[in-house]
C-alpha cells in the first residue's frame, strides 16, 4: 500500500489533504486489496487518484468599484465510472487544489454508496462570498459558469451546491448555463423549486438516518416503534430526525444546541416538534427554552471543562447524533454502550471520533457512520436529476418513498459487503468496501480507460 | 499627573491696573467645542471671540484688545504648528491658558508657554472660576486679602479651582472678597505665606508635594505647621488622597479633607460655611426668580438652570448648529425629512443642588435598592416641577430621559450608555400621574450617577477630584405606535471611521450599525446589522444563507404604551420590552425591512411576501434605497466630521412614513468625537524596536494594557490533520480561564475559526471566548488566506477584539518565545498557556491598521538596566 500511496504522494508533494483522504481510503479496503489481486495488477489505485479529468480556470469579473478581480475557478472530474460526475461546488477563499480533489476522492465513493448511477466529482473557486453584493456574486457566478459550462452537462456533469453555494448562487449559474448551451437541462441540482427543483431537501438528511436505523433494526426483526432516542443538535437535520423517530413510532428524548441540551424523558411529540421548529427557525431561541416551556423536561448546561457530554449518558435504544463533527469521543461512546444504546446513525458529519468508533465496533452495536447513514442529502440530488429527467416534480410523499428505498439499498450494500468480507454487522467496513468495489469493479468492467 | 506649570508674567496693559476685569476673551478651538463652550457658560459676562485654529487666532488677536486667550488643546494640532509661544511673541503679556479634556494626557507634550493648564470638565463654573483667577493674578492691589491654594496636580486643582471661589463667596461675602493665590510646591507656598502675612484669610494645602526637587510626602504637613506655629489662629485645612494622613494633620492641628470622598465639595462648602459663622452675617441677597431661568435657543433645545449642560446635550448643540449652518443636508432628500428632536435639558445646578438638599451623596456605596428609593422619595424642587408641568402641558408623545454627565461623552471618554436612559410612555389620562412618571424618571437619572459601575468609571478616568455632575435631556422619542408598542423602524449608529474594514471598504469611509425598534439594541451591543455606507450592498457580517439565519437580529426593544402599571417599571430595561421579531411580523417595520428565508431552496428572498422565516435584512433600504439612507448618513458622516475637525459618531433613528406617504422621518439624537487613534495608540519607532510582535494588517483599534496570559499553539508540536484537537485544548483552557474572569491574547497559525480543519483551527467563539486579542499567524505552518477575522466578524467587531493578522517578513514578526517574567501554566500538547509577571502592551492604530505587542516588563527590565 506504501509503495502506491509514495507515488501519489510524490506525484503532488504539496497537497497533504489529498494525500490523507487517500490514505484514509486505502487503510479501510485493505481487505479488499488483499483479496483481489486484479485490483493492483490494474492499478486500480493509482487510476483512483489521478481525476479523470482536472479543469482550471481564470474567472475574471467586475466588482461594484469597476476594479477587475481574478478568481480561480477549478472543476475535479475523478470518476465517471457510474454515472455522470456528480459533487458540490465550493466558493471559498479556502478552496484550492489538494482540497478539491481530496473532497472529489471521497464524494466517489460515497455516491458509489448510494446505488444510484452517479460518479463523483467537486469544483469552486477560491472567491470569497462575504461582503459581496448581490450583483458581484452574480458577476462572479456568470463569469464562472461562462468556462464551466463546456464541460457540463446532464449526461456529463452534474454540479451542486455546497459551502458558498446555496439557492442564490445556483440560481446565477444556472441562468448562465441556460444561455450559453441554449438548453434548459438538469445541469445542476439545489434548484429553486419552480424551476425544477426537487422537495424533501431540508429534511432529507435526518429522514435517512432513520431510515437506515429502521433498516438496521429490521435484520434482527426490530423496529424503531418505541424506541427511545437520544438526537443531539436542534437545527434541520436534528428536527426532520425527531420527525422521522416520531413517525416511524419512536421516542426522542433529546435535543441540544452549543450551549445545552433538554431531556424530556416524556418524549418530544409533534406538538413539541413543531414548537422547536418555531424556536429554532423563527425566533433562533436557545434549546434552554424548551425546558422553561414544558417543565418536564431537564435542561442541562454545556461544561468545557468535562471531558465527556452527559447528554450521551442517558439511558436510551438509539442515538442519532446531529450536531457537529467529533461530538461523540470515545468516553461517550462508553456511555452510550453501558446505558443500553444499540443503534448508532450519524446525521452529522463525522460525529464519532475514531476511538468512539473503534469501540461502537468492538462491542457489535448498530453503528451506521455518516457516509452510509447521511447519504440522504446526495441521493435526494439524484432524485432531482432523475425527476428532471422525466419532465416531471414529485410529490412530497413520492421524493419521500424514494428516499426510503434508496436508504434500505444502500443498507442492504452495507450488510453484503461486509457479509462477503467477513466481518458481519460491520457497517463501517461494509460503506467502505460496498462504495469501493462499485466503483473499482465498473471500471474494471469498462477497461482501461 | 501633570503638574502646574505656574509662571508668572506680566499681563497686558491693561492689567495694570488695580481693578483688572476680563472684557474680551479670545477662544481657541475645534468647532466641536464651540457650543458645548457656549452653553457651558451661559449667560456668558464677556464678549468671546472664536477662532477654529492657531492660525486663525494669530489673524484676529491683532485686531482687537483681547483680555485672555483660551486655547483648548485639540486646537494645537493643526497643520500649522503653530505653538502657544508664536501667539505670545504677537501679544506680549497676554495671559494664555491652555484647556485640556479629562482623561490621561501622559501622552501630551504639555505646551510649557501657557499661564496655566486647566482640564475642562465642564465642571460648573470652572470657565468663571478661571477668569477670576487670572483676574486676582493680575490684581495690583496689595491690601487685598487672599486665600492660599497649595496643590501641584492639574486634575485637582482645576476641580478646586470652582470650588475654593464657591467657598469665598459663602464664607466672605461683599464687595472685597480675597483672591485665591496658588502654590505648586513646598518653597512656593512659604513664599506666599511670608509676603501675604496678616493678609491670609485661610490656607488649604495638600500633604504630598515638591520640595527641594522632590516629591516629599509631608510637606504639606510641614507648611501647616509652620503656619499655625507662627498665626495660630489662621484657618488651615491639609488636604490628602491618603486617608492615612489624617492622623497626623490631628497633630497639626488641622482640619482633613479627604480628596477621594464622594463628597469632596460637600465637606469644602462646610469647611467655608464654617469661616463664615465665625464672621459677623453680611446679608447675601438671593432672586429666586434668577435661580432657574429658562431660555429657548433656536434649535429647539430648551434649557433649565444655569449649570452645564453635560456631554451628551454638548453635542447635541453642535448638530444643531451643523444643520442651521448647512440647511442642505436636511433637504438633498425628498424621501427623508430630518430634525433634530425637541429637547429639554435640566442643567447640572439642579442635580447638584437636589443632591445636596436631600443630604443624597452620603448614600455612596449603600446598597442599589435602598440608594434608588431614597432619590425617589426625594422630592424635586416645587419651582422644576412647574416647569416640567409646563412642558408636559404641550407634549404627550412618549418621552426619552436620559443623562448628561459632565464626563459622558468627553472626547477622552466614550462611555455612552453608561448612566441610565429611561423611557416613559406619556400617555397616561391624568396629567398628575404623567409628571410622577417624569419626575420618577428623572430622579432615577440622577441616581444612576451613584450607581457602583458609574463611580467606577469616574474613578478609572484618572480625574479622581471629578465628582461627576449629571445634566438631564428629556427628549421626544421618534417613532410609531403599533398596537400596545412604541418604536422607530430603525435606530442606527454611524462612526465616521471604521476600525474593522473588510471588502472593498476603507478606514475613512466608516461604518454604519443597524436595528430594528429602539436603540438599546446596539447600546447593548446586540446582533444588529453592520454596514459600509459607501458600499451598502455588501454584507460583511454574513457569507452565507446560514450565517443570515443565525446572526441577523430576531430581538428588538420598544415601549410598553399600554397596560402598563400606575406606577410604571422603572426598573429592568424602564419600560422597554424585548420582544421577538416572531410577535411582531405583521407590524409595518417588519413588513418594510425583512426578507424571507426559503428552506426548501436554501435562499433568501428580499421581500416579505412569500412564506418562511423572516429574516431582518434592511435590504428595502440597503440594496433598493428605499429610502436612500445611507447617502443620507454619508453627507451627515462627512459634515459633522469636517465641522468637528475629527471622525465623530452619530445616533439617529429612522421612522416610516405615516399613511398619508410622505418622507421617512430621520431623528439625530446625538452626535460625539470618537476618541482619536492618536491618543489612545500612537505607535512610536521605540514601539516597533521594542515589540515581540508587529503586524501591518490588523483590525481594531485602541490600547490593551491587562492581558498576562498567553495561549498559543505550540509551532514544534503543530500537526497539520490534528486542528480539531487544538481546538479541544484551547476550549479547555478557556474554560478554565474564565473561571476568573482573565482574558488572553491567542496566538496561532491559519484561519481561527475556519470550519475546514486544513485551514485553520476550527473553534467556535465559545471555545475562546475570553479572548481579548487574537493574533493570525501566516509563516507557511498552514497555507491558507488570511481570515481578516471573518469567522467571528460580528463579536470582534461588538466587542472591539484586535484581530492581528502576522505575515512574517520584512515588516511584520512575531516572537513569543523570549518572553521575560513567562511561566508556562499549563501545556496540553499542542497548545501552551502561559502567564506574564506583568501585562503585555498592545496597541492598535486602527486609521493604519498597525499594531505592535510590547512585553512591558521587558521595557522596563530594559529601563533599569540603563
Amino acid at each position: 500500500m506504501s509503495e502506491e500511496l509514495n507515488k501519489i504522494i510524490a506525484k503532488d508533494p504539496d497537497q497533504k489533504e489529498f494525500h490523507q483522504a487517500v490514505r484514509e481510503v486505502l487503510e479501510t479496503v485493505q481487505p479488499v486489496l488483499d483479496r483481489n489481486p486484479e485490483y493492483r495488477q490494474s492499478k486500480i489505485l493509482e487510476r483512483l487518484a489521478e481525476p479523470e479529468r482536472t479543469i482550471i480556470f481564470r474567472v475574471p469579473w467586475m466588482d461594484d468599484t469597476g476594479k477587475v478581480q481574478v478568481n480561480r475557478g477549478y472543476r475535479i472530474e475523478m470518476s465517471s465510472a457510474i454515472g455522470p460526475y456528480k459533487g458540490g461546488l465550493r466558493f471559498h477563499p479556502s478552496v484550492n487544489l489538494s482540497i478539491l480533489k481530496f473532497l472529489a476522492f471521497e464524494q466517489v465513493f460515497k455516491n458509489a454508496l448510494t446505488t444510484l448511477p452517479i460518479g463523483g466529482g467537486k469544483g469552486g473557486s477560491d472567491f470569497d462570498p462575504k461582503g459581496k453584493s448581490d450583483n458581484e456574486v452574480m458577476r462572479f457566478c456568470q463569469s464562472f459558469m461562462s468556462e464551466l459550462y463546456r464541460h457540463i452537462g446532464p449526461n456529463t456533469d452534474v454540479p451542486a451546491g455546497d459551502i458558498g453555494v446555496g439557492g442564490r448562487e445556483i440560481g446565477y449559474l444556472f441562468g448562465q448555463y441556460k444561455r450559453l448551451s441554449n438548453e434548459s437541462s438538469s445541469v445542476l441540482t439545489g434548484k429553486g423549486l419552480d424551476w425544477g427543483g426537487s422537495l424533501i431537501r431540508p429534511e432529507a438528511t435526518g429522514y435517512g438516518a432513520v431510515y437506515f436505523a429502521a433498516e438496521m433494526l429490521a435484520t434482527r426483526n426490530g423496529s424503531m416503534e418505541g424506541k427511545t432516542c437520544l438526537v443531539s443538535g436542534s437545527g434541520n437535520v436534528a428536527q426532520y430526525t425527531v420527525e422521522k423517530i416520531l413517525d416511524l413510532g419512536g421516542k426522542a428524548v433529546t435535543l441540544s444546541d452549543s450551549a445545552g441540551f433538554i431531556y424530556d424523558e416524556t418524549g418530544i411529540d409533534r406538538e413539541k416538534l413543531a414548537w422547536v421548529k418555531a424556536l429554532k427557525d423563527i425566533r433562533r431561541g436557545r434549546i434552554k427554552e424548551y425546558a422553561e416551556k414544558y417543565p418536564e423536561a431537564v435542561y442541562t448546561e454545556a461544561n468545557a471543562t468535562l471531558d465527556y457530554n452527559p447528554l450521551w449518558t442517558i439511558k436510551a435504544d438509539c442515538a442519532f447524533p446531529s450536531a457537529t463533527q467529533n461530538e461523540i469521543n470515545g468516553k461517550d461512546a462508553g456511555n452510550l454502550i453501558e446505558n443500553g444504546v444499540f443503534v448508532v446513525s450519524e446525521g452529522a458529519n463525522m460525529p464519532s471520533t475514531p476511538d468512539a468508533v473503534d469501540l461502537f465496533v468492538d462491542h457489535k452495536i448498530f453503528y451506521a457512520p455518516g457516509k452510509a447513514a447521511n447519504a440522504g442529502g446526495v441521493a435526494v440530488s439524484g432524485l432531482e436529476m432523475s425527476q428532471n429527467a422525466m419532465r416531471l416534480a414529485w410529490s412530497r410523499e413520492k421524493v419521500d418513498k424514494r428516499l426510503q428505498g434508496i436508504m434500505k439499498s444502500i443498507h442492504t450494500s452495507c450488510v453484503d459487503a461486509c457479509a462477503e468480507y467477513g466481518e458481519k454487522g460491520n457497517y463501517v467496513a461494509g460503506a467502505n468496501i460496498a462504495g469501493f468495489t462499485k466503483v473499482v469493479n465498473a471500471m474494471l468492467d469498462q477497461g482501461l480507460v | 499627573m501633570d503638574k502646574i506649570t505656574q509662571k508668572t508674567k506680566a499681563g497686558p496693559e491693561n492689567t495694570q491696573s488695580p481693578g483688572f476685569q476680563v472684557r474680551n476673551i479670545l477662544f481657541v478651538s475645534t468647532p466641536y467645542h464651540l457650543p458645548g463652550l457656549k452653553a457651558d457658560i451661559h449667560p456668558s459676562p464677556w464678549e468671546i471671540t472664536h477662532a477654529a485654529s492657531m492660525e486663525e487666532a494669530a489673524a484676529r488677536l491683532p485686531k482687537a484688545a483681547f483680555d485672555l486667550v483660551f486655547i483648548e488643546i485639540e486646537a494645537l494640532d493643526d497643520k500649522t504648528g503653530m505653538t502657544v509661544q508664536h501667539l505670545k511673541t504677537l501679544c506680549p503679556g497676554l495671559p494664555v491658558i491652555l484647556l485640556v479634556q479629562p482623561g490621561p494626557c501622559k501622552n501630551r507634550p504639555l505646551e510649557q508657554d501657557a499661564d496655566h493648564i486647566f482640564i475642562w470638565s465642564g465642571t460648573p463654573g470652572i470657565f468663571h472660576a478661571m477668569v477670576r483667577f487670572i483676574e486676582d493674578q493680575f490684581c495690583k492691589d496689595t491690601t487685598r486679602r487672599a486665600v492660599l491654594l497649595v496643590e501641584d496636580s492639574l486634575e485637582y486643582t482645576s476641580f478646586f479651582l470652582p470650588a475654593v471661589y464657591k467657598g469665598i463667596d459663602t464664607a466672605f461675602p461683599g464687595a472685597r472678597r480675597p483672591r485665591l493665590v496658588l502654590a505648586g510646591s513646598h518653597e512656593a507656598a512659604m513664599d506666599q505665606f511670608r509676603e501675604l502675612g496678616n493678609r491670609l484669610d485661610c490656607v488649604l494645602s495638600d500633604t504630598r508635594l515638591p520640595w527641594q526637587e522632590k516629591e516629599a510626602p509631608g510637606a504639606g504637613i510641614d507648611i501647616l505647621s509652620t503656619i499655625h506655629r507662627e498665626m495660630p489662629g489662621l484657618p488651615i485645612m491639609l488636604m490628602s488622597a491618603e486617608e492615612a494622613n489624617k492622623t497626623l494633620a490631628q497633630g497639626i492641628p488641622a482640619p482633613f479633607l479627604d480628596k477621594n470622598a464622594n463628597h469632596l465639595d460637600q465637606d469644602l462648602h462646610e469647611f467655608f460655611s464654617s469661616l463664615a459663622s465665625e464672621r459677623p452675617a453680611q446679608g447675601r441677597e438671593i432672586h429666586a426668580k434668577d435661580l432657574y431661568p429658562v431660555q429657548t435657543s433656536p434649535a429647539g433645545l430648551t434649557r433649565i438652570g444655569n449649570g452645564s449642560i453635560g456631554g451628551k446635550a454638548r453635542g447635541l448643540a453642535f448638530l444643531a448648529q451643523t444643520l442651521n449652518r448647512r440647511p442642505d443636508l436636511g433637504t438633498a432628500y425628498p424621501e427623508m425629512a430630518v430634525n433634530i428632536p425637541d429637547t429639554l435639558i435640566l442643567c447640572t445646578d439642579i442635580f447638584d443642588d437636589f443632591v445636596r438638599d436631600n443630604g443624597l451623596a452620603r448614600l455612596t456605596g449603600r446598597p442599589l435598592a435602598e440608594l434608588v428609593q431614597a432619590f425617589i422619595d426625594a422630592p424635586l424642587p416645587r419651582e422644576i416641577l412647574r416647569h416640567l408641568e409646563t412642558y408636559l402641558a404641550a407634549t404627550c408623545t412618549p418621552l426619552a430621559v436620559r443623562s448628561s454627565s459632565l464626563l459622558e461623552d468627553a472626547v477622552t471618554h466614550p462611555c455612552a450608555g453608561l448612566y441610565k436612559t429611561y423611557m416613559i410612555p406619556n400617555n397616561h389620562a391624568d396629567p398628575d400621574i404623567r409628571l410622577s412618571h417624569l419626575a420618577t424618571a428623572v430622579k432615577l437619572v440622577y441616581a444612576s450617577a451613584y450607581y457602583k459601575n458609574a463611580r467606577a468609571f469616574v474613578r478609572s478616568t484618572t480625574v479622581l477630584p471629578f465628582r461627576d455632575s449629571m445634566a438631564v435631556m428629556i427628549q421626544e422619542v421618534a417613532g410609531s405606535r403599533y398596537k400596545d408598542f412604541f418604536y422607530p423602524a430603525i435606530s442606527g449608529t454611524a462612526h465616521s471611521l471604521n476600525f474593522y474594514p473588510a471588502a472593498n471598504a476603507k478606514a475613512d469611509e466608516g461604518v454604519l450599525n443597524l436595528a430594528m425598534g429602539l436603540g438599546h439594541t446596539l447600546a447593548q451591543g446586540e446582533q444588529s446589522f453592520r454596514v459600509f455606507p459607501k458600499h451598502p450592498q455588501a454584507t460583511p457580517q454574513f457569507s452565507g444563507t446560514r450565517d443570515f439565519l443565525e446572526k441577523t437580529q430576531n430581538r428588538f426593544y420598544a415601549l410598553r404604551m399600554a397596560d402598563y402599571p400606575e406606577t410604571l417599571r422603572f426598573g429592568i430595561c424602564s419600560n422597554l420590552e424585548r420582544r421577538d421579531l416572531a410577535q411582531a411580523l405583521e407590524e409595518a417595520p417588519v413588513k418594510a425591512l425583512a426578507a424571507t428565508y426559503m428552506p426548501a431552496e436554501d435562499r433568501i428572498r428580499d421581500t416579505w411576501y412569500c412564506r418562511g422565516p423572516k429574516i431582518l435584512t434592511f435590504a428595502q433600504v440597503l440594496k433598493y434605497g428605499t429610502p436612500p439612507l445611507t447617502a443620507l448618513v454619508n453627507d451627515l458622516m462627512t459634515a459633522l466630521a469636517h465641522d468637528a475637525g475629527g471622525p465623530i459618531e452619530l445616533e439617529f433613528t429612522a421612522d416610516l412614513p405615516d399613511r398619508s406617504g410622505g418622507p421617512w422621518n430621520i431623528s439625530l439624537l446625538q452626535v460625539r468625537p470618537m476618541s482619536s487613534p492618536r491618543d489612545t495608540s500612537l505607535i512610536t519607532k521605540e514601539n516597533l524596536d521594542e515589540a515581540v510582535c508587529v503586524s501591518t494588517s490588523t483590525l481594531g483599534n485602541g490600547t490593551l494594557e491587562t492581558i498576562r496570559d498567553i495561549v498559543y499553539v505550540n509551532p514544534e508540536t503543530f500537526e497539520g490533520g490534528k486542528t480539531p484537537d487544538m481546538a479541544q485544548q484551547i476550549s479547555r483552557i478557556n474554560a478554565e480561564l474564565a473561571k476568573t474572569n482573565r482574558r488572553f491574547l491567542l496566538a496561532g497559525p491559519g484561519r481561527w475559526g475556519s470550519s475546514d480543519p486544513w485551514l485553520g483551527i476550527p473553534v467556535d467563539w465559545q471555545q475562546i471566548s475570553g479572548a481579548g486579542a487574537i493574533v493570525e499567524i501566516r509563516d507557511g505552518t498552514i497555507h491558507a488566506d488570511a481570515s481578516w477575522g471573518s469567522h467571528f466578524f460580528n463579536t470582534i467587531t461588538a466587542r472591539g477584539v484586535p484581530y492581528i493578522t502576522v505575515n512574517p517578513g520584512a515588516s511584520d514578526r512575531i516572537d513569543l518565545s523570549n518572553l521575560a517574567g513567562c511561566r508556562t501554566v499549563r501545556d496540553e500538547g499542542f497548545i501552551r498557556h502561559m502567564r506574564l509577571n506583568r501585562p503585555l502592551l498592545i496597541k492598535v492604530d486602527g486609521k493604519h491598521s498597525r499594531s505592535v505587542i510590547i512585553d512591558a516588563g521587558k521595557a522596563d527590565n530594559h529601563i533599569q538596566d540603563e
